[in-house]
């Protein structure tokens, strides 16, 4: 009896704690583009943290008659930082400011954009929260984690090897 | 008989639209003359601005609304209010930017890029073209509203940046009406400054960067 009980008890503790941690989602293929585009331009407050440092811009991105998703980063000031294309899953370097131009941070915008705006990437790991969903792709100095928020549009891509976190708040008209 | 009117009248038509456009300067001595007594007198501006991203790739023009201050010397504050709440200012060596409560300042003492491109965007604001260093060429052009001046750097950093400035000053007061930043030929942002004040501000409250 008192073997039964536990037995039952420790079910139950499992059982809640399964349902706490969200809905774990085990396909990694045929996932929708966290961020969806067309032919309407997009203006998104980008907020980029590296280590202690921060820096505050907008992005605008927009899908081109030819199918292109033109992204676009600029100061609120007005230069551009960056001019980058996804085009048949390739990505395409049309602009970037000097300070900019290193050769490991264009990868990892590539690896970024591709994930955020792109259907149908591997994730190794998919969470859905009330809240929001997590994803997850990469391992070790890799490893990044896409957060995004059902009810305020922000997304989140947080680096946490490279001290690295960009969040992205859709901005309205 | 018809098709001559037709064709006359397009010709002035035509004429017209020419004497609209702009021209070299008739006296640059004259407006170099206004342009310093102006800069004696102005020691403070204070504006509404609205500021127009055009990036030819897109459909939209990318709009931005906020205050501008300025105030002698060479120390400017824009503060943004739409479509973000968002802060610049420079006072000195120092450059101060506010956003989503994030304060971050950078010192542009060491960078001589940074602070010719600081003394530029200070005379661009303010209209004091004196603070052009030669390393600029300049261009004269007016029509009946306004004087317009054609800035290109010579530097190549610069131009890697920004291939030209469009200043538009109000042959009303000598004040920035208008101005265009261009990053090549094709991409620009335009500044529009409106209901403006002169020397209105006492201190220098508004371009703290502590």
């Amino acid at each position: 009896m008192t073997k039964n009980f536990r037995l039952i008890s420790l079910l139950f503790i499992l059982l809640l704690t399964v349902s706490c941690s969200g809905k774990l989602v085990l396909s990694t293929s045929d996932v929708h583009a966290l961020i969806k585009t067309d032919s309407e331009m997009q203006q998104f407050n980008m907020q980029l943290s590296f280590k202690q440092q921060s820096f505050t811009g907008m992005l605008i991105v927009q899908r081109k008659a030819d199918s292109e998703i033109r992204i676009v980063a600029a100061t609120y000031f007005g230069p551009t930082l960056f001019d980058f294309g996804l085009k048949n899953g390739e990505f395409v370097v049309y602009n970037c400011i000097k300070p900019l131009r290193n050769k490991n941070l264009i990868k990892l915008f590539e690896n970024d954009f591709k994930q955020l705006f792109l259907p149908n990437r591997k994730f190794r790991k998919i969470k859905e929260y009330e809240a929001y969903e997590e994803r997850v792709s990469g391992w070790n100095f890799g490893k990044t984690v896409f957060f995004m928020y059902k009810n305020i549009e922000r997304f989140v891509i947080k680096h946490s090897w490279i001290g690295t976190t960009i969040q992205l708040d859709k901005l309205m008209g | 008989m018809k098709n001559m009117l037709g064709i006359i009248f397009m010709l002035i038509a035509f004429q017209s639209s020419v004497f609209a456009q702009m021209k070299e300067m008739n006296d640059k001595q004259e407006f170099e003359q206004k342009l310093k007594q102006t800069a004696k007198n102005v020691k403070s501006i204070e504006s509404d601005f609205t500021q127009l991203k055009h990036l030819d790739i897109f459909d939209n023009d990318i709009s931005s609304k906020g205050k501008f201050y300025y105030r002698h010397n060479n120390k400017i504050c824009m503060d943004y209010t739409s479509p973000v709440n968002y802060l610049i200012v420079i006072n000195g060596d120092k450059l101060k930017t506010v956003a989503d409560g994030k304060k971050s300042v950078v010192n542009l003492g060491s960078n001589k890029s940074m602070k010719e491109m600081r003394s530029m965007l200070a005379a661009c604001m303010s209209g004091d073209l004196s603070r052009i260093s030669s390393d600029y060429d300049l261009e004269y052009f007016e029509d009946t509203k306004y004087y317009l001046i054609i800035v290109k750097p010579k530097n190549k950093t610069v131009r890697d940046y920004i291939s030209d400035f469009h200043i538009y000053l109000d042959k009303k007061d000598m004040s920035v009406d208008k101005l265009r930043i261009s990053e090549n030929t094709i991409d620009y942002t335009n500044y529009q400054f409106s209901n403006k004040k002169f020397n209105s501000l006492q201190n220098d409250e508004k371009f703290s960067v502590n």
